[in-house]
């Protein structure tokens, strides 16, 4: 599922979403994975594989715009992985700030897709705590399954003093 | 019978009685109605079959391979609206949540004076919703399957004095894995690739997956067959051409596709199609509690309630893959880091309003749809009302923070009433509102009125004979409650009616 960037144009989105990860999964002591534990970027380009070829296209080029351009955010004429971090970090939020509604919309674009791919890491749901009823042992996506949580759920609301049941006929309706 | 990419790689050229494009909501009943009518009825859908080892808890992935532009479609217009359409073989029913709800009288009432449709007085969509409950199997989510996630919603619309009740879905058994966004790996959803579609073809139905339909093609007013393009279906490589002639086509590829269709095969009445687009208005409040709410179990939306004080406001929980609801949420770096234990305390409770955004759908490159809404400032001030009336019950509840997007004048993070107070400002508009298109409708009217609408009130295009559209894309207006249910009566009852009718047309 993972993979490393092949050819020129490749090389420059993998460098884009690499000094971008860095920003917003940094390393930390908080036990969260960073954007390097993670693999945002090989993780990244392996979703884009499966994007049709526009969303393909241009969730790419977002990422290679950033690293060409993206220096100009903090007034240096390097490309954004050049940056140091904390330059980086704090272009990025002018970024997001930025009263220019185009840069505010790409920020966004770049945030989402790159936050999609952290977490749906399943280390990065680990720390989330997220778990499931019961397991798909055909998916290569596995998360830890925990049972008879709903069925505690439902007790510990009967606790509380709810009913903890609705009448079968009672139900939304329009 | 279904035929998959490698039986119809080299393409085909094929006859039939009938042919319905699209196996979704509203196709697949169709189908169903055709072949048990003795029809022979081929079915065409662009995607794939989904089989419940294909299916992957990896979201992205998952919505990559199996929705229309890989789930990032977006509609312009006022501001960037995703809107998500399911490409695969049951097409939206795989990853929507299954609420079934009836189309309220008067929004029936509305559609029968307005524009004519004088068939829905007639007792035959009672009859006909009856038919679509049944056969999903559509009853309340059981109480075991909400999770503190949908009870929390449900004291949050107590405080807030709104009565509200389980949802009706169309599920057997629901087992609260909140996962209906990347399909029910157990079938226990009754999506209609489990329920409408497996029928059809026992009555005989052709179904033929990977097939694009690009063009209806007509001998004069006549209808007289589709084409189009065999599509692989991961690298979506067009690679070989497909015919099927029939007297009979009936369009069902949903609101963003049929009007693409009808308009690349220079099929347009008045202008009409694509000429409206209809979405219901939507909102979402996250609240971060400080006790473990677990909201990755429990049914995707269990927990419900119907406004009555604003007329057509529903509220919902709500719940899918963090790597899709959370994509804006969180602020960047460590601050960001520090708060993904937040994630295991959060419940979200959504509000859905008929409101009365306006669009239109285009033909983009590649036959895409070019998507625009127009959201009305004042229905976007609703909401933001709704929104702050729902924090307040929240932080009476005990709730730590709350997020409703991003906005001028309103904190990410909202930890105080003052924090609240900017939602109320007539500063914020329409193009503040973070919304999603998942209700869209009306590109395709039904209304007698050519003027209004391009589709007659027995789902034919006006002007013609045999070419048929009973997708949600014939609403006359916002159905106000969740679509699906009033889309696949809409296409019991018509479908019945042009298998009554023989090959008339
Ligand atoms: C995430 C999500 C959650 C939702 N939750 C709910 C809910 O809980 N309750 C509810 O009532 N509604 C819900 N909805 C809305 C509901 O799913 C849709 O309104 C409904 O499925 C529309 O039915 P349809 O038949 O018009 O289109 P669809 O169900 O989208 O089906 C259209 C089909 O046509 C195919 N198609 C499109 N173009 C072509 C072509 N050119 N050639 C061949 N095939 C084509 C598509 O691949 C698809 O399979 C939700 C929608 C989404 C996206
Ligand atoms: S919550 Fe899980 S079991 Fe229930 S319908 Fe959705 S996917 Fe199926």
């Amino acid at each position: 599922m993972r993979r490393d960037p092949e050819g020129a144009y490749e090389k420059l989105v993998a460098r884009g979403a690499d000094a971008l990860g860095e920003v917003l999964f940094p390393v930390n002591d908080l036990g969260a994975p960073n954007w390097k534990e993670s693999d945002v970027v090989g993780r990244l380009l392996s979703y884009t594989d499966e994007l049709p070829l526009r969303m393909r296209r241009l969730v790419r080029l977002q990422y290679a715009a950033m690293q060409v351009f993206g220096g100009l955010l903090a007034l240096r004429p390097w490309p954004f992985g050049r940056l140091a971090v904390k330059t980086r970090h704090a272009a990025f939020v002018r970024m997001r700030n930025s009263p220019v509604l185009a840069l505010r919309l790409l920020s966004d674009a770049l945030k989402a897709s790159l936050q999609m791919m952290y977490f749906s890491d399943p280390a990065v749901q680990k720390v989330m705590g997220a778990f499931k009823p019961e397991t798909r042992p055909d998916d290569p996506f596995q998360i830890e399954v925990r049972e008879g949580v709903l069925e505690a759920h439902l007790e510990a609301d009967r606790a509380r003093g709810n009913a903890g049941a609705a009448p079968s006929a009672e139900v939304v309706s329009s | 019978m279904m035929k998959h990419f490698d039986d119809v790689r080299a393409g085909f050229d094929i006859d039939a009685d009938v042919v319905v494009v699209g196996t979704g909501a509203s196709g697949a009943v169709a189908a169903a109605n055709f072949a048990a009518a003795g029809m022979r009825t081929v079915v065409l859908e662009a995607g794939p079959l989904i089989r419940p080892e294909d299916m992957t808890r990896d979201a992205p992935r998952f919505l990559a391979r199996y929705f229309w532009e890989g789930g990032l479609r977006i509609g312009l217009g006022t501001a960037p609206v995703p809107s998500m359409q399911g490409r695969c073989v049951g097409g939206s029913t795989v990853s929507n949540s299954a609420i079934m709800l009836k189309l309220p009288d008067w929004v029936r009432e509305e559609w029968r004076r307005e524009d004519n449709i004088q068939w829905l007085a007639d007792g035959s969509l009672d009859a006909a919703f009856e038919r679509v409950f049944e056969r999903t199997k559509t009853a309340p989510t059981p109480m075991v399957a909400m999770g503190r996630r949908n009870f929390f919603a449900r004291d949050v619309l107590s405080d807030m004095g709104v009565p509200s009740k389980p949802l009706p879905r169309a599920v057997s058994g629901c087992d609260g894995c909140a996962d209906c966004l990347v399909g029910c790996h157990d079938g226990r959803k009754q999506s209609v690739d489990r329920s409408y579609v497996p029928q059809a073809m026992i009555d005989g139905a052709e179904v033929y997956t990977c097939c694009h339909v690009c063009t209806v093609d007509m001998d004069g007013d006549r209808v007289t067959g589709v084409r189009g393009d065999i599509v692989e279906p991961r690298s979506r490589e067009h690679v070989a051409k497909f015919r099927v002639r029939a007297p009979v086509v009936v369009l069902a590829a949903g609101v963003m596709s049929t009007p693409v269709i009808l308009k690349h095969s220079r099929i347009n009445p008045r202008g009409r199609v694509g000429a409206t687009l209809n979405a219901h208005v939507s909102a979402g409040v996250f609240a971060v509690l400080d006790e473990q709410v677990d909201p990755w179990v429990g049914a995707s939306q269990g927990w419900g309630a119907i406004s009555t004080e604003t007329r057509g406001l529903k509220y919902e929980s709500l719940w899918a893959d963090p790597s899709v609801m959370l994509v804006r949420w969180g602020g960047i770096g460590r601050h960001l880091l520090e708060r993904l234990q937040d994630i295991r305390n959060m419940a979200l409770v959504v509000m859905v309003y008929r409101g009365g955004i306006t669009g239109k759908v285009g033909v983009g490159r590649d036959l895409r749809p070019r998507i625009k809404f127009h959201i009305p400032d004042d229905d976007a001030r609703l909401m933001y009302r709704e929104c702050h009336r729902v924090i307040t019950s929240m932080q009476t509840l005990g709730a730590r923070y709350a997020h409703v997007g991003n906005m001028p004048g309103v904190p990410e993070d909202i930890y105080t009433a003052e924090d609240a107070e900017g939602l109320l400002s007539n500063r914020l508009k329409g193009k503040h509102l973070t919304m999603t298109g998942n209700h869209v409708f009306g590109s395709c009217r039904m209304s007698s009125d050519p003027q209004r609408g391009p589709v007659d009130p027995d789902g034919r295009v006006h002007g013609t004979q045999g070419l048929y559209v009973v997708d949600t894309s014939i609403f006359p207006s916002p159905s106000a409650v969740n679509p699906q249910a009033t889309c696949m009566a809409l296409a019991d009852v018509l479908t019945r009616r042009i298998s009554d009718l023989g090959l008339a047309g």
